[in-house]
C-alpha cells in the first residue's frame, strides 16, 4: 500500500533555556483513505504532533513527508480542525461566509451542498455563536471539506460536546469518509471513540513521546453506534488500549 | 425604545430640574444676571444661531476639519498598527521614535505648528492628525497583538497569503480594540480643533466661542457653548451606532 | 532581537542628525525651524535665563490642585453612583453632556465666573480629570465581585461598611487606572488654560515664545514638558504597581484556577 503521510523520527522541543522534551521520536505511516487515531496519556504531546504534521509549527528532529514531500508549512491539501471550534469561527462571518472561507472560489453551489451535508442547510445566514456547541463543529467540518482535502486532521474534534452529539458526530465523520475517500488522523484521550471510528490506533507513551505500539482495528464495517459499541472485538481492544494507557509509569 | 425612554426619564428630568433652578436664580438675581447662564435668554439666542447662516459656516468649518484630521490619522494609525502588530522588525524600528513622540502633550505642539503652518487649515488637520494618530496606532497593535492565534492558524491551514490574513482575519478580530482607539481619538480631535480655532480666532465653533467671550456676548457664547456639547453628543452617538453595526458580534462570543 | 532595538535607536538619532543637518547645510532657512543643537542649548540656560523654575513650578501647582480636587470628587461621586443604580440613572444625562463637551470649551464661560487666575485654571483642570475617575470608579464598583457581596449578606454587614470595606478595595485598580489617565489630561489642560487666558506657566510660556518668534525656546520648554509628563506617568504606575500588589495575587490565582 502507498503511504500518503510519513512521520519519521519526530521530536519536539519546547524552550530554550530549559528545554522541555514533549516528544522523543515519533514514526508512524498512514495509507491514502485510512482513518488512523493517536491515543495517548492527557499531555503526551499529541496535539502538538498533529500540529506538527499540518505545518502549523516546526519539528525539532525528524521529517514530515505528505506524498514524499516534506512538509515545512501547511501544505496543499491537509486542513487542520481545531479542537477549540468556536475559536475557529469567525465571529463577525455568517456560517455561509465561514464555510466560504474555505473555498478556493466563492462557488455558491458549492457551499449550499456543503452545508446540506453536515444537515445546516437552514442555518447559513446565522453567525456561529448563535449555535450549539455540536452545530459550531459541523460548520467547522463543513469549512473543512470546502478546502477540498486529501488529509483530515482532527485535534479532539469531539471533546467539548455533550455525549450523545458526539456520536452524531461519529456518524457524520464516517459518513463524509465514506463518501470522499479522505484519510483521516484523529487525535483523542477517548479510548472508545478512537476504536468506534479507526482502522489502526497509534498508543503513545507518556512525555516525551514515542509510539509504544500500533493496533490493527478487526471491528467490521460499517460501525453501528449501539451494535458495534457490543461487538467483542471492540471490547477486547478497548480493554487492551484502556489497560496500557492506565499501566502506572 | 419604550422602555429605553422609561430608562432614561429620571435623568432627563433631572436635567429639566437644573435648567429651570438656573433660570429661577437669574431672573431673582440670585446670581450675576450678566455673567450667569440664563436658560430663557441661551434659548432666544440659540434660536437666532439656528436661523444664522455662521451656523452652518461653523459647523462646517469644525467638522470638515475634524473629518479630515481623524480620517486621516485612523487610514495612518490602523495602517502602521497593522504593520507594527504584525510584523516585530518594523515594532522594533519604529517604537524608539514613537515612543518619544507620544508623551508631547499635543496642545503645546499647537505654537510651533502655527508658526510652521500658518493660521489656517493645514495647521488645524495636523494639530488634529497629531491628537487623534496615537490612540488609533496604540490601540491597533494592541488589538492586532491579542488576536486569537487560533484565528490565525485557520487563516494558516486554509494556506491563506500573508495580505490575506491580515485583511481577512487579524483586521476583522482586532476591530473592537481599533474602534475603541477611534473612540478616544474621536473626543481628543474634536478638544484640538475647537482648541485651535479659540487661539487663531478665524473660523468654526471655537472661534464663535471665543468671539462672544471677548465681545462681552455672554449670554450668545452660551448659546454657541450648547451648539459645541451638541456636536460631541451628536458625534458620540452616531460613533455607537457604527460600532454597533461594525462589532456587532464581538459582545456575543 | 537587540540588533533589532538597536536600529530602532539608530533611527531616532538618524531623524535627529538630519534635523540638525537641514539647519546647518542651510537647506531650511526659518526662524521657526531651529537646530536641535540650539534646542538644547536653550534647555541647557532656560532654568537660569528664563526662570523655568518659576514657570514650571507655577504650572505644575496647577496640576496638582485640579488634579487632586478632580480625584476627591470623582472618587466620592464614583462609589456613590456605584453604589446606588437609581442616583446614578438620574445623573447620568447630565454626566454625559459635560463629558462630550470639548474641554477648552470651558475655560471663555468660566473666565466671566471665575476671572482669569488660578481659580479659573484650577476648576478646568479639575473638570476635565473628574471624568476619567469618576467613569472608571463607578465601573470598578460595579465590578465587585457578587460572591463577596453575598458573604457579606449574609453576615448582615452595614452597607456603608459594605461599601468602604468591599467594593472600594475592588475598585482601586479601576481608580488608580482613571487617575492614570486623568493625570495625563490634567497636564494637557494645564497648558491649554494658560494658553487661552493667563500670564505665568508654561502654556503662556510656549504662546508667548511663538509671538517672540523665539523658537529655540518654544521647543526646549515643550520638550522639558514631554519629559515632566512622561516621568510623572512612570511615577504614577510605580506609585499604583506598589498599592496595589494584591490585585496581582488575585489575577495570578484567577489565572491558575
Amino acid at each position: 500500500m502507498a503511504e500518503l503521510l510519513e512521520i519519521e523520527r519526530v521530536a519536539k522541543t519546547f524552550g530554550a533555556v530549559e528545554p522541555v522534551a514533549a516528544l522523543r521520536s515519533v514514526d508512524l505511516a498512514v495509507a491514502k483513505g485510512e482513518f488512523v487515531s493517536i491515543v495517548g496519556p492527557s499531555g503526551c504531546g499529541k496535539s502538538t504532533l498533529l500540529q506538527i504534521i499540518a505545518g502549523l509549527i516546526p519539528a525539532s528532529a525528524g521529517e514530515v513527508r505528505l506524498s514524499g514531500r516534506v512538509v515545512r508549512e501547511p501544505p496543499e491539501g491537509v486542513v487542520y480542525l481545531f479542537q477549540q471550534y468556536s475559536r475557529s469561527l469567525f465571529p463577525w462571518l455568517t456560517v455561509a461566509e465561514n464555510v466560504r472561507f474555505g473555498l478556493r472560489h466563492s462557488a455558491q453551489d458549492r457551499c449550499r451542498e456543503l452545508l446540506q451535508m453536515v444537515g445546516l442547510a437552514d442555518f447559513s445566514a446565522r453567525y456561529p455563536w448563535e449555535l450549539s456547541g455540536g452545530m459550531q463543529q459541523r460548520v467547522s467540518i463543513a469549512r473543512a471539506l470546502a478546502a477540498e482535502p486529501s488529509v483530515l486532521l482532527l485535534d479532539e474534534p469531539f471533546s467539548s460536546v455533550d455525549a450523545l452529539t458526539r456520536l452524531e458526530l461519529h456518524g457524520l465523520i464516517l459518513d463524509l469518509w465514506g463518501k470522499t475517500g479522505l484519510t483521516i488522523l484523529l487525535v483523542t484521550h477517548d479510548v472508545e471513540e478512537a476504536v468506534y471510528l479507526s482502522d489502526r490506533i497509534a498508543l503513545l507513551t507518556r512525555r516525551p513521546a514515542e509510539v509504544a505500539e500500533v493496533f490493527a482495528n478487526a471491528l467490521p464495517r460499517p460501525r453501528r453506534p449501539v451494535e458495534s459499541r457490543e461487538d467483542a472485538r471492540f471490547l477486547a481492544l478497548r480493554h487492551e488500549l484502556l489497560t496500557r494507557l492506565l499501566q502506572p509509569a | 425604545m419604550k422602555a429605553r425612554i422609561a430608562s432614561l426619564a429620571p435623568g432627563l428630568a433631572f436635567i429639566a430640574f437644573w435648567i429651570g433652578a438656573l433660570e429661577v436664580a437669574a431672573r431673582n438675581g440670585w446670581v450675576n444676571r450678566v455673567f450667569s447662564p440664563f436658560p430663557s435668554e441661551i434659548a432666544a439666542r440659540l434660536g437666532g444661531v439656528l436661523g444664522s447662516p455662521a451656523l452652518l459656516e461653523a459647523l462646517g468649518s469644525t467638522v470638515g476639519l475634524l473629518a479630515a484630521g481623524f480620517g486621516l490619522a485612523c487610514a495612518a494609525g490602523v495602517l502602521l498598527g497593522l504593520a507594527m502588530g504584525y510584523h516585530r522588525p518594523t515594532y522594533a524600528l519604529l517604537e524608539p521614535t514613537l515612543e518619544l513622540l507620544r508623551p508631547i502633550p499635543k496642545p503645546a505642539l499647537l505654537p510651533p505648528l502655527i508658526l510652521l503652518l500658518g493660521l489656517g487649515a493645514p495647521m488645524k488637520v495636523a494639530i488634529v492628525f497629531l491628537g487623534a494618530f496615537f490612540p488609533v496606532l496604540i490601540n491597533t497593535i494592541e488589538g492586532v497583538r491579542t488576536v486569537d492565534p487560533v484565528l490565525v492558524d485557520v487563516a494558516r491551514t486554509f494556506r491563506r497569503g500573508k495580505l490575506a490574513t491580515v485583511f481577512r482575519v487579524i483586521l476583522p478580530a482586532s476591530l473592537p480594540m481599533i474602534l475603541a482607539g477611534m473612540r478616544v481619538s474621536l473626543g481628543l480631535g474634536l478638544i484640538l480643533v475647537t482648541l485651535a480655532e479659540m487661539l487663531t480666532g478665524t473660523h468654526g465653533l471655537g472661534a464663535q466661542l471665543v468671539d462672544a467671550q471677548r465681545a462681552f456676548r455672554v449670554q450668545d457664547m452660551y448659546a454657541w457653548t450648547v451648539v459645541l456639547a451638541s456636536l460631541g453628543l451628536a458625534l458620540a452617538l452616531s460613533f455607537d451606532a457604527l460600532e454597533r453595526r461594525l462589532i456587532f458580534w464581538s459582545s456575543r462570543r | 532581537m537587540i540588533a533589532m532595538q538597536l536600529r530602532g535607536f539608530g533611527v531616532v538619532v538618524g531623524l535627529l542628525l538630519l534635523w540638525e543637518l537641514s539647519v546647518r547645510s542651510g537647506a531650511v532657512r526659518s526662524e521657526s525651524w531651529p537646530a536641535v543643537s540650539t534646542i538644547l542649548q536653550a534647555l541647557g540656560t532656560g532654568f537660569q535665563a528664563e526662570g523655568w523654575g518659576q514657570v514650571f513650578g507655577s504650572s505644575l501647582r496647577r496640576m496638582a490642585m485640579g488634579f487632586l480636587l478632580a480625584a476627591f470628587a470623582g472618587i466620592t461621586l464614583g462609589l456613590l453612583l456605584g453604589a446606588s443604580p437609581r442616583l446614578h440613572r438620574i445623573v447620568m444625562p447630565t454626566q454625559e453632556i459635560f463629558r462630550v463637551l470639548p474641554g477648552p470649551a470651558l475655560v471663555p464661560p468660566l473666565i466671566f465666573l471665575l476671572g482669569v487666575d488660578d481659580a479659573l485654571k484650577v476648576s478646568v483642570i479639575a473638570i476635565a480629570a473628574f471624568f476619567p475617575i469618576l467613569l472608571n470608579t463607578i465601573a470598578g464598583v460595579k465590578a465587585a465581585d457578587p460572591v463577596h457581596l453575598l458573604v457579606a449578606r449574609t453576615f448582615r454587614i452595614p452597607r456603608r461598611r459594605v461599601l468602604l470595606g468591599i467594593q472600594l478595595p475592588s475598585a482601586l485598580p479601576y481608580v488608580f487606572a482613571g487617575c492614570r489617565i486623568s493625570l495625563g489630561i490634567a497636564l494637557i489642560v494645564t497648558v491649554v488654560a494658560e494658553m487661552l487666558a493667563g500670564s505665568e506657566g508654561v502654556g503662556y510660556f510656549i504662546v508667548s515664545m511663538q509671538y517672540a518668534m523665539r523658537a529655540g525656546d518654544m521647543y526646549a520648554a515643550i520638550v522639558l514638558l514631554s519629559a515632566i509628563g512622561y516621568l510623572l506617568n512612570r511615577l504614577f504606575l510605580a506609585l499604583e504597581r506598589r498599592a496595589l500588589w494584591w490585585a496581582r495575587g488575585l489575577e495570578r490565582q484567577a489565572a491558575h484556577g
